[in-house]
């Protein structure tokens, strides 16, 4: 046994002399890989792969990417922003053409953003807004328009319900829905009739919404509408007000357009969706990488549409996808 | 040297695995990434390292990972509220000792309340991890607070780099593994601890003082815990409330895969310092071969189980 | 036993069995006839317990036959010696100790009706049982196993194994922690079960219940059997011979009586178990208490030791009055508790001889980070040495050891720097002869040195012919103390359950 790791240990500190030279580093430091325009690594990195939007961009991004003859590596962080940053270093490290990351928390991005820039290694960042401060070490961001996903909500639910008595639930952490809370409350602040009865924090999960629309539903009698930031916390909304009976008496608006929810419209539960476009998202985002990459310049903060579903258009969501 | 005979099986592991991954991936064994491998367990492989203590007493942590984030957000929270815009050594100090205080009350806590109650450690920490998570979220309305980029020490503390190669987590953690060590493999308290765990009736029959051996144990883990979630808020520049969630669980994992007994009195600093390598090298090398993250999962539990039923069998 | 059979009911031949290259047994050829009481005797690692495993199918031997009547058997495994009725009851308990008697007797075979536990049935059943087996001292059969005494649990074990129908029956030590009255009930039903043509092999240490019990009498020794002789026809003395072989004069060699001045006096002492108990110890003096299990002799023994706390009384050790509040204060007064429970209570099984010898001397071999690993090995060897402590390498771990080496190790490590005043809790049990003559030899040059010693044990030949005084114990109170050679075993058993508050 001493002999065999006598004889292993010089032979593995010698492979990576030989294996690193003559590989990727120093091409890529000089020029940001230009040297290749077609079978390149990229890497993406999602605070979660838990939920179904991530899964649908990511799958945007693989399409586009493949269909240039690029490869993609999705990483899922978990939520947890230490395995993001490790995830991300091992991404640099391998020499990857380009980076996706969806941050699981935006102030911690700064590590990994200035050890990309250091490596030349562009950097764009999906389904999040980014700090002025960092705006340099990116190529661009590209989101949904959130503000704009959380007036349209606003405005459906003044349609229907312009008495409202509501609630929010929210997922402050997440840059994403403090914009689509925000965008809702200006487009509120047009409708004085109606009152927001209390803000309460939900994970942004089934299951996490179940139970604090449970209380509030106890505290608040005269609640009628309710405003979730995405679709899987609408879908606890339903599940809670489903088991209290009380269903039919309350309008539910929210953002997202998947397919749950889409369906739970069509079945009546739910009043609308703001649909995002996460394969687009997806989409754009790669174009925008490949054209960074052959030196054309691309716009900082880049938009993606979002739309009203109602039960009226719901039929056409659901095909589309 | 005996404890290194007993690491053969381990070794061998992490050999087998760095070349399996060298076949995969072609720059994994570059002196860089190597060096990016030690930088990336270096939080894991602190929390291990008290962790070891805890086991090998018959104990368990389960709070670690909510210090991680209670020592960041205190830290940095009074960093900013006392020292501004400017870096003040004297201030920063003053900040690190707030922060690493936090976490010697839980510490000191969960000592005293498994020693000299019969509540179990399991279900002291797991209500001590719900305090120090609520008390973390308690600052900045649960969102994450900046560090200034003035803030030049802490920020190095984190992602500096020695002489501008190794990184000072590395150093850290070398520097806590050698004394952790010593503590353990060189001094009386070292003995109390695998009499402690071997058998507790014994140790007290035998006029080891129980009690306070059993405090320290659970104030070292606490403030390990602490350096690391100093390291962890450093590398994030920000304290982030939410962050440290499940780290006790990749903690328990290094110190069990290292080998340490998880009912107690037997297992080594050694042992441990290998495990969280293992793990690490897994992590790094499952995500650069470009193994679907679906399948990252059932590896590393693979692994983990396989480490631990070879132990177990080499045991009995 | 007159009565003459064609073959015995189990007969083993010439069975050998290694582990790895250790012979456990070499050739061992046994037999036990219907309705008769065979005991096995040998030291510990005589081969006893390899045997045992044997027969109950849990180990196969290398070599050699079994025989069940005039049929070479197999037994390969557990259910194999189920199959032929043969009955293992351990020295170990092996009872579930959150359920109930009857639960623990039927475990595994619950009387079922559609799915549901008949739990009265059950309990009837197990009444039935215990009464026929005359084991009358489980009153209730509902109770939870963990709220009995050891010896009830016992009781159990036996009743369990007895629950179905036996053959051959072996029994490895149980009378361990039997008191006297539970030991006699035992033996009834041996000798009942024995009548009805079951042949039981019987383990034990104690002489006097072999010579009272059993038919014949096989010694092994280092794995080979000695002779087997009937059991009329054969001296005590020459079977210890037999078991350690050498020549054994004296059995209990009670060290001179020379008493000093008053070592340990206690005054009042009251804890949650003890109550109001006053006695004084003497330099050079062996004090020995007697009383049933669970009289509050091993309480008395931890509420001075610090370990259980004191409600009221004093302790004075030379004269002064001293406050204990812990095993740590006990033992910088000069005061040392070898506890009863070896392996709960005493020994890191886990850790090497040398850690558990070294353990209450760390200040002498670790100072700071420096390891004097020579002060370390010195200390061990003297231990070893001091106390004839049998082991092939001192770093081997502490369960390796046999029960008597374990708990010669438990006694000498505190000889590094000897005590004032010594308490033994049952020194002797689980202890094979052998090693039982050392520590009685021990014990007399420690008291010959001029060490105070309390001797607490459930042998009442051990306490009459070691100590010197004799105190009874008695529901938590110290009922008298006597002069050990003006009292006999029988006048303390009247006094221990004679008098029944």
């Amino acid at each position: 046994m001493n002999s065999a790791l006598r004889f292993l240990i010089p032979l593995i500190l010698l492979t990576p002399v030989s294996s690193g030279c003559s590989e990727s580093p120093d091409s890529d430091s000089s020029q940001p890989a230009s040297a290749e325009t077609t079978g390149r690594l990229f890497g993406a990195s999602f605070q979660t792969m838990n939920n179904p939007f991530f899964v649908d961009l990511g799958a945007g991004l693989k399409n586009e990417l493949e269909a240039n003859g690029d490869r993609l590596v999705i990483l899922d962080a978990q939520f947890n922003s230490l395995k993001q940053k490790n995830d991300l270093s091992d991404l640099i490290l391998q020499g990857v053409a380009g980076i996706f990351v969806n941050p699981v928390n935006w102030e911690g991005l700064k590590g990994s953003l200035l050890e990309a820039s250091r490596k030349k290694v562009p950097v764009i960042i999906v389904d999040a807004p980014v700090k002025k401060a960092d705006e340099e070490l990116i190529v661009c961001t590209v989101a949904s328009d959130n503000v704009r996903a959380g007036e349209l909500a606003a405005q459906a639910l003044a349609k229907v319900n312009p008495q409202a008595r509501l609630v929010i639930l929210h997922l402050s952490v997440n840059k994403a829905c403090i914009d689509r809370v925000a965008g809702f409350k200006t487009e509120l602040e047009k409708h004085p009739e109606m009152k927001i009865l209390d803000v309460q924090e939900a994970q942004g999960t089934t299951e996490g919404a179940r139970p604090v629309m449970r209380d509030l539903i106890g505290r608040y009698p005269d609640l009628n509408s309710v405003f979730a930031i995405n679709d899987p916390n609408a879908l606890g909304v339903i599940s809670a007000l489903d088991s209290a009976n009380k269903l039919d008496q309350v309008t539910i608006v929210t953002v997202d357009g998947s397919q749950a929810g889409i369906k739970a419209i069509q079945a009546g539960k739910l009043h609308s969706t703001s649909a995002q476009f996460p394969r687009e998202i997806g989409q754009i985002a790669a174009e925008k990488m490949l054209a960074h990459l052959r030196g054309e310049p691309v716009d900082k903060d880049v938009k993606v549409r979002v739309e009203l579903i109602t039960a009226e258009n719901a039929e056409q969501y659901l095909e589309s996808n | 040297m005996k404890v290194v005979r007993q690491m053969i099986p381990l070794l061998a592991a992490i050999i087998i695995l760095l070349l399996l991954f060298r076949i995969w991936v072609p720059t994994f064994l570059t002196p860089e990434n190597m060096l990016d491998l030690t930088q990336q367990i270096s939080v894991n492989t602190i929390l291990a390292l008290g962790m070891t203590l805890v086991i090998l007493i018959g104990g368990i942590d389960l709070s670690v990972g909510a210090i991680v984030a209670l020592v960041g957000t205190t830290t940095v929270y009074c960093l900013s509220a006392i020292s501004g815009d400017t870096q003040n050594v004297f201030y920063l100090l003053l900040s690190i000792l707030a922060g690493l205080g936090a976490a010697a009350v839980f510490g000191t806590f969960h000592g005293i309340a498994a020693s000299k109650t019969a509540m179990p450690p399991f279900i002291i920490t797991l209500a001590s991890m719900l305090i120090a998570r609520g008390c973390a979220l308690r600052f900045n309305n649960g969102l994450p607070i900046p560090i200034g980029d003035q803030q030049t020490i802490l920020l190095a503390v984190g992602n500096g780099r020695l002489f501008g190669v190794v990184p000072v987590p590395v150093v850290i953690m070398l520097t806590l593994f050698v004394l952790m060590a010593l503590l353990l493999h060189r001094t009386r308290f070292g003995q109390h601890v695998y009499a402690l765990g071997g058998n507790r009736e014994a140790a007290l029959y035998t006029g080891i003082p129980v009690i306070r051996v059993e405090v320290m144990v659970y104030l070292i883990c606490s403030v390990l815990a602490g350096v690391a979630g100093m390291i962890h808020t450093s590398q994030l520049y920000s304290a982030e409330p939410g962050s440290g969630e499940m780290f006790e669980l990749t903690a328990i994992a290094a110190v069990v895969v290292g080998g340490t007994s998880f009912t107690g009195g037997r297992g080594t600093i050694f042992g441990t310092l290998i495990g969280a390598v293992i793990i690490g090298i897994l992590d790094k090398g499952l995500n650069q071969a470009g193994i679907h993250y679906s399948l990252q999962y059932i590896v590393k539990g693979a692994v983990i189980l396989m480490a631990v039923y070879l132990d177990v069998r080499r045991n009995r | 036993m007159s009565v003459v059979h064609a073959a015995p009911l189990l007969r083993l031949e010439g069975i050998t069995r290694r582990f790895g290259n250790v012979t456990a047994l070499d050739n061992v050829s046994f037999a036990v006839e219907a309705g008769e009481i065979h005991t096995l005797l040998g030291e510990n690692g005589a081969g006893k317990s390899t045997l045992i495993k044997i027969l109950g199918g849990i180990y196969q031997p290398d070599a050699g036959e079994i025989w069940s009547g005039e049929k070479r058997v197999e037994l390969r495994q557990v259910s194999d010696a189920d199959q032929l009725k043969i009955r293992l009851i351990h020295q170990e308990l092996s009872l579930a100790p959150n359920l109930t008697v009857a639960e623990n007797i039927f475990l595994g075979r619950e009387p079922v009706r559609f799915g549901l536990l008949q739990r009265g049935e059950m309990n009837r059943q197990v009444e039935a049982l215990l009464s026929r087996l005359g084991l009358t001292e489980i009153r209730d059969v509902t109770a939870v196993v963990s709220q009995l005494s050891t010896a009830h649990q016992q009781l159990v074990e036996i009743a369990r194994a007895l629950s179905q129908e036996a053959r051959v029956l072996i029994l490895d030590e149980p009378t361990s922690s039997l008191s006297e009255s539970e030991v006699e009930a035992l033996f009834t039903t041996l000798r009942q079960l024995k009548a009805q043509g079951v042949g039981i092999i019987y383990i034990s240490h104690r002489m006097e219940e072999i010579t009272r019990l059993s038919d014949r009498i096989t010694v092994l020794r280092d794995g080979k059997t000695v002779g087997t002789a009937r059991t009329g026809e054969i001296k005590p003395a020459t079977l210890i011979e037999w078991m350690v072989g050498r020549d054994i004069k004296e059995h209990f060699p009670r060290p001179p009586y020379k008493p000093g001045e008053i070592a340990l006096k206690v005054t009042g002492l009251s804890s949650a178990c003890v109550h109001d108990v006053s006695f004084e110890v003497r330099y050079g003096e062996v004090l020995g208490l007697s009383g049933l299990v669970g009289a509050g002799r091993t309480e008395l023994a931890r509420a001075l030791f610090g370990v259980d706390r004191i409600h009221a009384g004093t302790i004075s050790i030379d004269g002064k009055i001293v406050s204990i509040n812990g095993p740590r204060d006990a033992l910088r007064q000069g005061l040392v508790l070898v506890p009863e429970d070896r392996k709960h209570q005493g020994l890191i099984t886990e850790q090497s001889v040398a850690f558990n010898i070294t353990l209450p001397w760390l200040k002498k071999w670790i100072h700071g980070l420096r390891f004097d690993d020579r002060g370390r090995n010195e200390i061990v060897a003297r231990t070893i040495k001091g106390f004839d402590v049998r082991l092939s390498d001192p770093e081997q771990p502490m369960r390796d050891l046999s029960g008597g080496n374990q708990q010669k190790v438990l006694v000498g490590r505190w000889m590094e720097e000897p005590p004032k005043i010594l308490i033994l809790d049952e020194p002797t049990r689980g202890i094979d002869v052998g090693a039982r003559e050392d520590l009685y030899r021990l014990i007399g040059k420690l008291v010959r040195q001029g060490m105070a010693l309390i001797l607490i044990s459930s042998d009442l030949d051990e306490v009459l012919n070691i100590s010197h005084q004799v105190g009874t114990f008695q529901a938590g109170r110290l009922t008298g103390v006597y002069p050990a050679e003006q009292i006999t075993a029988a006048q303390i058993m009247q006094k221990l359950t004679g008098e029944e508050a």
